[in-house]
């Protein structure tokens, strides 16, 4: 029994990661109606940033998350004039290719800048193991779980109650009626990239310690996020959440009981049987909406 | 001063969707204060006419002069802040927020701190809205969120105010509780324009009708006038 | 007008896409140099050009020279013939860091083989192909290194399932193939002198000969065991037999899991294992995830259960990788071919060529083409004058020859080597040389 806690709480810790990717990639759908298949490379960006900010430049562990929350944002908001704008009134396989395309570049890019050999940038929380109710659990770990849930809150209040955060939810709800009252489409767009790899800025930074970093890192995190948000329901930033997290769940009780080695099964099989049974996703209502 | 009387002028105006020309030089003047009706059938132009003006459709030729200004080709947003309000055809809400939160979102250009306020007003000039206050706009009935979308717009406090369709989808009862909203906002002040498919209903309650037809003007002249001429009865109000 | 421009932004994001791809993916050298450049070696992936250094050039003069004599003496040969070598590689995918480490290892081989005036005059010249550790890519690799780059002979394939679907095809084109660290058993099974495929060698040693010297190694020391192994082939196959080997010996298996390359989270294996408590675990995980499964296992809490590892985690990379906290990895042991420190001028050399420290991979394929190759080479140019696909064939029949390290090298009837293999284990951040065991 304790086990079978230890390893809800397992699936947990792995569901929030996945969750990190999932709500940017479930914003942008909403808002700019683009799945972003370059979303978990952006994340790989980010981890980037942050081994630069304190590896190699020694900045400290707060600083460096900053920076690298502050240098994603700029990245999101390029990445969207760059590569999104110009196709952004397109058809859905526009969007489809230039997404991979970017994806590939970076990856490419990356390789070449840093080589396809992982980075390890442990901190000194990574080695700090704490008992909390009886698991053994690193400082990293808890510093994970304790600052994405206060980035998702942030990002609730953010769309509950600020005038562009409303926007965004009103341009996830009726893109036409948005033009008609006079919210600047574009410019959203563009804020929308750039918050969402803000949150990947930080999460990347919240998680590389525990991981290693590689170009390559991106690629299943992209298809893993991509799977929460259809769970969750086209769009919609906490299904996205939820998902991520059944996701994470999934896996985790599949390698503590089956194998490791279905883990990825298990966790689209789950993501077949959450669409049988609810087609619309988690939280959708049939209609896209963040 | 003849120009202060008229709001909205346009002359000679084209557009359409890429090779396909829709409005083949329509020129047209709205009085200050007037409720016009833009009546004809299918495909005749009508909403590609609102949606020229409102700059959500390029104009390829000719002009609109808006309160003074020539606003063809600009963006909603500017617009907007001109004072020209434009209601869809179709829902044009935010079906997942709040009334309010979508009364909200209709002052979304203002930065002015009166909006709280002037939503306040706006639940007093439509009381029903007040009652569904917290409730989902997509919640509502298809006259109630007609109505929020013409509150929405109105909070922009615009001189003129173009709806599309008003009546499309609703219940008999509901058809006249718009229209008398329409009249409504109308006697307060803004220049109403229309387009509507219940021509009778429509041209019983305009100052001035306009008939297009294959997007060309093919009778104007007052309400009454309209609807009762011989050949726009036989085509287009049915007998 | 605005259609066409959209239109315009999306053909020039699909022309640099294209380019970039054409640049990057790739990896493969422009065309092909003409047989008589000799200065230039190799590319591999993104990495430099290699730069002559002073004395290759001079070497370089003085082959000329002496060729100048030979043409005057009237005997009417041209420059030697360079020996065309392939490799296929993943230099792109998950597992590009295998491609990026052999391919350093072949080319610094090929470096030192061309300063020396090349093997009897013939230089070596590398041509990589990026087989993205797929199957059908490793085809492709074959199909255009003989038939374009017209190699003579091809080192390597990356990985076990990559050389068992390629192996055919090489034997259809009659080109022989030498397998320098591939570890599944099965690529052996139909090779060699009696009726199988004559053109497939192997120089290192496979699953097969190792697992027994580990099982016998493993077996005094633990009553229980989990195992923990990466899912590609080589690694299943061995954790499979590796299983067998310990029941026939009397310690209980109590689990056996298969991870994914680059899997970020270990620890519902991990719990699973706690909940288990087996007295030794074995984990076949490459080095880079080794350190973050030995990071996620010490989080878990768990220190009494002797370590043993396949995959080379006894290595500078995995020490590298855990330099933070080296009592991480305090106790593992593994029986491995590749015995770090045992040739510091080796690694010494490696490092100051390419910036990292030399790991197994990278010492397989420099010493399969330094001494294997160049030595069958060498025999071939003697026996025929000139080196052909057959012609090193034959000699690598009858290669003998001491590898540093790897000890004596030569191929029995299956066509398979039988280099020595070493049991270390990480004592205070060092690398510890326990025992040399045989695999004969």
């Amino acid at each position: 029994m304790e086990t079978f806690v230890e390893q809800l709480l397992n699936g947990l810790t792995l569901g929030l990661m996945y969750a990190s990717v999932a709500v940017g990639q479930a914003l942008i759908f909403g808002v700019a109606r683009l799945i972003n298949f370059a979303h978990g490379d952006l994340f790989m960006v980010g981890a980037y940033v942050f081994f630069v900010a304190y590896s190699v430049l020694g900045l400290p562990y707060p600083v460096a998350i900053c920076v690298s929350a502050v240098v994603m944002f700029g990245f999101g908001g390029l990445f969207e004039r760059v590569i999104v704008r110009p196709i952004l009134d397109r058809p859905w396989h526009v969007h489809l290719v230039a997404t991979l395309g970017a994806s590939i570049i970076l990856i490419s890019a990356f390789t070449l800048m840093w080589g396809s050999t992982a980075k390890q940038v442990p901190t000194s929380y990574s080695a700090t193991i704490l008992q909390v109710a009886g698991f053994r659990v690193s400082l990293q770990r808890i510093i994970v779980v304790v600052v994405t849930l206060l980035s998702f809150l942030a990002l609730h209040l953010f769309l509950q109650k600020t005038k562009t955060g409303k926007a965004m939810k009103a341009m996830s709800q009726n893109r036409e009626a948005c033009a008609v009252v006079g919210v600047d489409v574009r410019r959203l767009s563009t804020l929308t990239f750039a918050i969402s790899c803000g949150l990947l800025g930080l999460a990347a930074s919240l998680v590389s310690p525990l991981f290693t970093i590689s170009p390559t890192m991106g690629m299943g995190l992209t298809f893993k996020a991509f799977a929460a948000v259809i769970m969750g329901g086209f769009g919609q930033v906490n299904g996205a959440i939820y998902g991520a997290i059944i996701l994470g769940v999934t896996e985790a009780l599949t390698a503590g009981y089956i194998s490791s080695a279905y883990t990825d099964a298990m966790a689209f099989a789950m993501m077949i049987l959450v669409l049988l049974l609810r087609p619309q996703g988690l939280l959708g209502r049939g209609k896209v909406g963040i | 001063m003849a120009d202060e009387a008229r709001i909205l002028e346009i002359n000679d105006l084209f557009s359409g969707y890429g090779e396909i020309e829709v409005l083949k030089g329509v020129s047209l003047e709205i009085e200050n204060g007037e409720i016009a009706s833009i009546i004809g059938a299918n495909g005749a132009g009508k909403s590609t006419l609102l949606k020229t003006v409102f700059g959500l459709v390029k104009a390829s030729h000719g002009s609109v002069v808006f309160d003074g200004q020539d606003i063809a080709n600009k963006r909603p947003t500017d617009i907007l802040r001109l004072g020209l309000s434009y209601v869809p055809q179709g829902r044009c809400n935010f079906p997942a927020m709040s009334v309010n939160d979508n009364l909200e979102m209709g002052a979304y250009i203002r930065t002015d701190k009166e909006v709280k306020a002037d939503i306040e007003s706006m639940f007093e000039r439509f009381p029903i809205l007040e009652a569904r206050k917290e409730v989902m706009a997509g919640n509502m009935s298809g006259g109630e969120q007609q109505i929020l979308e013409m509150a929405m717009a109105l909070l922009l406090h615009p001189k003129l105010i173009m709806i599309d369709e008003p009546s499309l989808g609703l219940a008999p009862q509901l058809v006249e509780l718009v229209f008398k909203a329409i009249q409504r906002i109308n006697a307060d002040g803004t220049t109403t324009v229309m387009v509507e498919q219940n021509a009778k209903k429509a041209l019983s309650v305009s100052d001035h009708g306009i008939v297009l037809v294959l997007g060309q003007i093919g009778f104007e002249g007052t309400g009454e006038e309209i609807a009762n001429n011989e050949e726009v009865r036989r085509h287009y109000l049915g007998g | 007008m605005k259609r066409n421009l959209g239109l315009w932004r999306l053909m020039a994001f699909v022309a640099a896409l294209s380019i970039v791809f054409g640049v990057v993916s790739c990896g493969t050298p422009a065309p092909a140099p003409e047989p008589e450049v000799v200065k230039e070696t190799v590319v591999v992936k993104e990495t430099v050009i290699v730069e002559v250094t002073p004395e290759p050039q001079e070497v370089i003069k003085e082959t000329v020279v002496v060729k100048e004599t030979v043409v005057v003496q009237a005997t009417p040969e041209g420059p030697k013939e360079p020996i065309r070598i392939g490799t296929g590689q993943p230099l792109t995918g998950p597992v590009a860091w295998i491609g990026q480490y052999y391919n350093q290892g072949l080319t610094m081989a090929a470096e030192e083989i061309n300063s020396e005036g090349g093997v009897l005059g013939h230089l070596v010249q590398i041509f990589p192909c990026d087989n993205e550790a797929v199957a059908e890519k490793a085809l492709t690799c074959v199909r255009r290194l003989v038939d374009q780059d017209k190699v003579q002979m091809i080192i390597e394939m990356g990985s076990s399932s990559t050389t068992l679907a390629a192996m055919p095809l090489m034997e259809e084109y009659e080109v022989p193939f030498l397998a320098a660290i591939v570890s599944a058993p099965s690529i052996t099974d139909n090779t060699g002198r009696e009726g199988g495929n004559i053109w497939a060698f192997r120089s290192c040693a496979h699953d097969g000969m190792t697992l027994d010297p580990v099982a016998k190694y493993i077996i005094p020391q633990v009553d229980t065991i989990s195992l923990i192994a990466w899912n590609s082939a080589a690694p299943r196959e061995a954790a499979e037999e590796l299983k067998q080997l310990l029941e026939a010996g009397g310690v209980e298996v109590l689990s056996v899991d298969y991870t994914e390359a680059g899997q970020a989270d270990y620890r519902p294996v991990i719990t699973r294992i706690k909940s288990l408590d087996p007295d030794g675990l074995w984990f076949s995980i490459v080095a880079r995830d080794a350190a973050v499964f030995i990071r996620q296992w010490r989080e878990l809490g768990m220190s009494e259960q002797k370590l043993f590892s396949g995959s080379n985690v006894v290595g500078y990379e995995f020490l590298e990788a855990i330099k933070d906290d080296p009592s991480l990895g305090e106790g593992i042991t593994e029986a491995t071919l590749y015995i770090p420190g045992l040739e510091p001028d080796f690694e010494e050399r490696y490092l100051a060529r390419w910036g990292t420290p030399a790991d197994y991979i990278a010492s397989a394929a420099h010493h399969s083409l330094r001494y294997v190759v160049a030595t069958a080479a060498e025999m071939a140019v003697q026996d025929t004058g000139e080196v052909t696909p057959s012609s090193l064939r034959d000699a690598l029949e009858k290669v003998s020859v001491e590898m540093p390290t790897f000890g004596l090298i030569e191929f029995d009837e299956y066509n398979q080597a039988h280099p020595d293999m070493a049991v270390m284990q990480i004592q205070n951040g060092e690398i510890v040389l326990l025992e040399t065991i045989s695999t004969e």
